[in-house]
């Protein structure tokens, strides 16, 4: 009898003691990233039945839990994939519109503008050389911002690259950790230990996988843990493991223009030549691949189709007229011309005519970063045109005409203008910004959202962990004192045999 | 009743204080410069029409600029013409004085040294400068375009600016038109984009027929201004000029032929005539150019106008905005701070 009081009494002891040290395991980890509270299952013993009657036989652990729900996490990751991919979207596309600001600064807008009115300035008063010299300032202006925007759209291009290649490589060996867990759960479930903590391991894993891919995850029917990128496959299968692996491919169309190589995402295995990237549903790297295959594409194309256009048109006009220099001519008013012999004898042995303003010829792909003055305008300013005619230094049909270059749909096979372009090509990040800037928001909301609900369910409460400690705390005095009991009942029996 | 854990409340605060924030930034870097449109995705539309309204107000700049260069050429080339005709109205008079046959050969040799005299300013008229610039030797600015003889050194073009969108006129008028009788066959109008290369280009964008810039007022005017393909060769014979006129003239004096100076008055009629149609275009171009000017201040009126619109913050209702999420940040961080500092802990011993 007294021996079932200690037993009883041991029995409480350790479970109170084993719920005591849960609650200060759920305290202490309060504030741990992806931790789910545990609540300790207690169970009465089997009950003892001697004669008609029935003696309770105290209690004992059944099983350690975590508070967790799979729907709860599974729209936890959703939203994150939602708002990483909105992020990362507004971030890089803020970075690119930032470079085509010219709200409080000056632009390739305002520059181009300036460099046709210079022109136009230059037919007022064809003769002047300081108008020449303003037309060659403001022409290097036109150059310099042409490459500063070519660079810093590569420099963006380039960033995006390392950056793709970098969550690349996380999202492996977030891969990898899963694969690890997978087996250490498998192994300890096999052995019945406790896998709350590891399971809050692997789940954290999954969640910080959800940012770079919309991911569904399941236990299949064989018990194996599957992470799936929808969209794209499976990542992670139990124990083994789907490597990614970032590749280039050869350039779509983007308007007229090919790029040199889009980054695309492949699966490793079998040398898979089948790109994830637009498959993929959301998340971090979709947004990195897209902006970079998209938009970054998209605007340098745009600029090297200005800056071609701008050469090619430039020149086509400037190489009509005639230097700003006497030029010897014969008496009947024509042009001595290299084919005359008496040619080299006269003071003007360079050419006359058919002088490039830009340097020439000028391949259509990179014309914004290798745009350029000709060596002729760079060395001597006489050899920017005004005149249509030799020997007419009031002539200026050829700086009125290039001054209307500006007014001409000359790009886009004639449908657009060069400020039209450019303005368009703007909108159209900005356009791109703002939508993704009202996503980043909406999805901000909802991310939020489900991480209170997540929080709400499988969170610490500290209040709760107090009461709780209380109530333990007496149930152990509690059981305490029943041994003592115990023992003193045990110590009277005895007494009496003396 | 749902369950609070500390998660969700510190997350429950932190959410509300960034959202407070970040709306509260952005209306600060409104404020810094009261603008609306800070970055292209503020209004990806209205930011298209700014930097559009932008160029259009560096054009009319230039335009103004060509403007006020147009009409200090016209005005100067306009004063010379009216030196000229003064000139010539005084040779006629003498002209007709001295187109008796009774005379006095001592006053004849004087009117002879006079409208000598008189040759010789028509010839440093029809050489003027302005700056340095000829402004009667068409695109020949730079070289004399008379002789000693009234022999024409220069070609037969003008040099026309753009003074508004499409908007171009004539600034120079050539010593063919002034000093020489009108020759009707060289009539072709043109204007600053025919034959240029501009043109050539149509092989590579179209150009809208109804954009080329053409005169369409004072059409007549400027079109009975020859513009001749012809190159630096002029044949003097059989184009009389007011130099020859003179000279003929002078020569009758000489010689004491009344029958010729009688003959030269027709001419010289003519000449001052061609002079004053030569001035009422000039007057007529400066009403364009001055037309085009105002057209551009009222443009660059509205313009102002309209992207003020677009770009401007509403000062009132920036900064009513502005308190009101200063006060809800306040608000936030004083019920955050007791949600924080607060649990059971505390009171139990």
């Amino acid at each position: 009898m007294g021996a079932d009081l200690f037993s009883i009494g041991r029995s409480s002891l350790r479970t109170s003691k084993k719920s005591l040290s849960t609650t200060s395991h759920n305290i202490a980890n309060a504030n741990t990233d992806g931790y789910s509270r545990q609540r300790v299952t207690a169970e009465t013993n089997a009950p003892i039945q001697s004669g008609k009657n029935v003696f309770g036989s105290g209690v004992n652990v059944k099983s350690v839990k975590r508070v967790h729900d799979r729907l709860v996490e599974k729209k936890l990751n959703t939203s994150i994939s939602q708002k990483s991919y909105d992020q990362a979207r507004t971030d890089q596309l803020s970075n690119v519109e930032e470079i085509f600001n010219e709200i409080n600064s000056e632009g390739m807008n305002k520059i181009l503008n300036r460099f046709f009115n210079s022109f136009r300035e230059l037919s007022n008063q064809p003769e002047n050389e300081v108008v020449r010299t303003l037309v060659r300032d403001n022409a290097n202006i036109v150059i310099k911002d042409f490459k500063r925007l070519s660079q810093s759209v590569t420099d963006v291009k380039n960033r995006l690259d390392s950056q793709i290649e970098a969550t690349v490589n996380d999202a492996n060996s977030l891969g990898g950790t899963i694969t690890e867990l997978n087996k250490e759960i498998t192994r300890l479930e096999n052995m019945g230990g406790e896998t709350g903590d590891l399971r809050d391991q692997r789940d954290t894993a999954v969640r910080k996988l959800s940012e770079f891919f919309k991911i569904n995850s399941y236990e299949d029917e064989k018990g194996q843990y599957v992470v799936n990128i929808v969209g794209g496959g499976s990542l992670v299968a139990g124990g083994s493991l789907n490597k990614l692996r970032l590749g280039r491919v050869a350039g779509d169309e983007v308007g007229s223009y090919k790029d040199e190589a889009r980054s695309e995402i492949f699966f490793e295995a079998g040398g898979s030549t089948t790109p994830i990237t637009s498959k993929v549903a959301s998340g971090e790297i979709k947004a990195l691949v897209e902006t970079r295959n998209n938009e970054i594409s998209f605007l340098r194309g745009q600029l090297d189709e200005m800056a071609h256009g701008l050469v090619h048109v430039t020149n086509a006009i400037h190489r009509k007229g005639y230097v700003n220099k006497k030029i010897p001519v014969d008496q009947n008013g024509n042009i001595i011309d290299k084919k005359d012999p008496n040619f080299f004898n006269l003071p003007m042995k360079n050419k006359i005519t058919g002088i490039n303003f830009f340097k020439e010829p000028l391949d259509l792909k990179q014309a914004s970063q290798y745009i350029e003055l000709s060596d002729e305008v760079k060395d001597d300013l006489d050899n920017i045109v005004t005149g249509l005619e030799p020997n007419s230094p009031g002539d200026n049909r050829i700086a009125v005409a290039i001054s209307k270059v500006q007014h001409e749909k000359v790009l886009g096979q004639g449908s657009k203008t060069f400020e039209e372009t450019y303005l368009q090509s703007i909108g159209k990040i900005g356009l791109e910004t703002s939508k993704s800037k009202i996503n980043e928001e909406q999805s901000k909301g909802i991310l939020a959202q489900a991480k209170s609900i997540k929080e709400r369910l499988s969170g610490v409460s500290i209040d709760e962990e107090a009461t709780n400690m209380v109530k333990y705390q007496q149930a152990y005095e509690a059981s305490a004192k029943m041994i003592r009991t115990a023992d003193e009942m045990f110590d009277s029996v005895l007494g009496m045999m003396r | 009743m749902s369950r609070v854990s500390e998660g969700s409340s510190i997350h429950a605060i932190q959410y509300s204080i960034a959202k407070t924030k970040e709306k509260l930034e952005d209306l600060q870097l409104r404020g810094s410069n009261l603008k609306q449109v800070q970055r292209p995705s503020d209004d990806p539309v209205g930011n298209m029409e700014i930097l559009s309204i932008r160029s259009k107000r560096i054009d009319n700049d230039q335009f103004s600029r060509n403007a006020s260069v147009a009409k200090a050429q016209l005005s100067f080339t306009e004063n010379a013409i009216e030196e000229l005709t003064e000139l010539m109205v005084k040779a006629k008079e003498l002209a007709i004085s001295q187109s008796s046959n009774i005379f006095d050969p001592a006053i004849r040799k004087s009117v002879a040294k006079e409208i000598s005299q008189l040759h010789g300013q028509a010839i440093s008229i029809g050489n003027r400068r302005l700056g340095n610039k000829y402004i009667f030797g068409g695109f020949k600015t730079l070289s004399k375009p008379f002789d000693e003889n009234g022999k024409y050194l220069g070609d037969n073009e003008q040099t026309k600016i753009e003074v508004g969108k499409d908007v171009f006129v004539p600034i120079t008028f050539s010593g063919k038109n002034v000093f020489f009788e009108k020759n009707d066959s060289t009539l072709t109008p043109r204007s600053p984009l025919d034959n240029s290369p501009f043109q050539e280009l149509e092989n590579q964008f179209e150009i809208d027929p109804n954009n080329e810039p053409h005169f369409k007022e004072n059409e007549t005017e400027i079109n009975r201004l020859p513009a001749s393909k012809e190159k630096a060769k002029f044949p003097e014979d059989g184009q009389s000029s007011i130099f020859a006129e003179l000279k003929r003239l002078e020569n009758a004096l000489v010689t004491n032929n009344h029958e010729i100076i009688q003959d030269i008055l027709p001419g010289l009629d003519a000449s001052i005539d061609r002079l004053i149609e030569v001035r009422t275009t000039i007057g007529s171009t400066i009403n364009k150019v001055d037309n085009s000017v105002n057209t551009i201040e009222k443009q660059n009126i509205t313009n102002a106008d309209y992207k003020s619109k677009i770009e401007d913050a509403d000062v009132a209702e920036l900064f009513t905005d502005l308190t009101r999420q200063q006060n809800v940040l306040n608000a936030t961080y004083k019920s955050s701070a007791q949600l924080m500092n607060n649990n059971l802990m505390k009171y139990i011993n």
